[in-house]
């Protein structure tokens, strides 16, 4: 298992997704680290790259949720920042804002669809939830968005 | 619709890039936990610590840090009594809390005004006074004055929109606690411990 090639090619993937769950740069960098260490630690077998992939999303995601769990009596840092800091443009400020005040478990799904472009099988598959809960939280995500978007710019 | 907010959603995490050197530091953590044996054995222990790291670097402040802010802003901080920071920097400490609470959530005009403030802020457009800091809620003024409590790290909002002053105050704010943070001796110590632990793998990767 070759560490350092596999940070190089899937850490900017997995920041993408773990930065908007638990909402912090230590606890994403936390959980990158967690899941490298899984990765060295059980040596799994991959099909193919997208397997591997898969395999690192799913363990990852794992970490956040249980950050989460840690630090569910804490406040949260507050999104306004955070967006500030993640993205400068305004329009994009918006859209992480918006994907932030949604619930932790829809943000995860959106990001993967939309961003990493998966679909709803696959979603459930990386998750381990049922198909049926993915297409709910991409309906809710799709709603949020919408009211947002006419509010914001159908104006 | 759906479409183009999925399009809007993807060109937006797709400029969120990891920090400048995480990967490194990710490679030589997972490295260093692996080889010392402190991967799983001290999965709860690490996430406390990761904790106490939290609090002390990001706690109760924004997540900006003081060494990303332009050389206004810089000269502004370091201009800043010392007394005052030491000050804030007490503040801080003595705060059981991890992130800022808010006695209500900003309006959508509000955070779009803070968001084009920034830029201003960093250009150099500072406020007028500083914000309202009182120790404790029964010291709030009352529902049109901007305050922070200081035990419990709470913005008191005012019931009406946030003026342009008051959220430059409240970013003028943020920039004093990152300075006070990053002057404490705490960082300074673990930001040497940090540089004299690189320098040293540096050399011994360079031996190898």
């Amino acid at each position: 298992m070759d560490l350092e090639a596999a940070v190089r090619k899937h850490s900017e993937m997995l920041y993408r997704i773990c930065i908007v769950i638990p909402g912090s740069e230590q606890d994403t960098q936390d959980a990158i680290q967690e899941t490298f260490c899984k990765y060295l630690e059980k040596k799994p077998k991959f099909v193919d790259g997208e397997h591997e992939k898969a395999w690192l999303i799913k363990v990852a995601t794992n970490h956040c949720r249980d950050i989460q769990r840690f630090r569910f009596r804490h406040p949260k840092v507050p999104i306004e920042e955070l967006a500030g800091t993640l993205v400068s443009r305004q329009e994009d400020r918006e859209a992480v804002r918006e994907l932030l005040q949604m619930p932790p478990k829809q943000r995860a799904v959106m990001v993967l669809h939309y961003v990493e472009g998966y679909q709803v099988k696959e979603i459930a598959g990386i998750l381990g939830i049922t198909e049926h809960a993915v297409k709910k939280r991409l309906q809710r995500g799709r709603e949020q968005f919408r009211t947002t978007w006419k509010e914001e710019y159908c104006r | 619709m759906s479409e183009m907010n999925g399009g809007q959603l993807r060109h937006a995490l797709k400029q969120v890039h990891m920090k400048e050197n995480m990967q490194e530091e990710i490679i030589m953590n997972v490295r260093t936990q692996m080889a010392d044996g402190t991967y799983r054995r001290n999965s709860f222990k690490r996430m406390a610590m990761s904790a106490a790291a939290f609090m002390l670097v990001f706690g109760a402040v924004s997540i900006p840090s003081y060494a990303a802010i332009s050389n206004l802003v810089r000269a502004r901080m370091e201009a800043i009594p010392r007394a005052e920071v030491e000050a804030t920097e007490d503040m801080i400490q003595s705060q059981q809390i991890h992130a800022d609470q808010f006695s209500r959530e900003y309006t959508r005009e509000e955070r779009k005004r803070m968001d084009a403030l920034r830029q201003e802020y960093e250009n150099g457009m500072f406020p007028e006074n500083t914000l309202t800091l009182v120790e404790n809620e029964s010291q709030v003024p009352d529902g049109d004055t901007l305050a922070y409590t200081k035990d419990t790290g709470c913005f008191y909002l005012p019931d009406r929109e946030l003026t342009d002053e008051e959220l430059l105050q409240i970013l003028d704010f943020n920039a004093a606690r990152d300075y006070a943070l990053d002057q404490s001796p705490e960082v300074q110590k673990a930001r040497e411990e940090a540089k004299a632990e690189a320098e040293e793998r540096a050399a011994q990767a360079g031996e190898e």
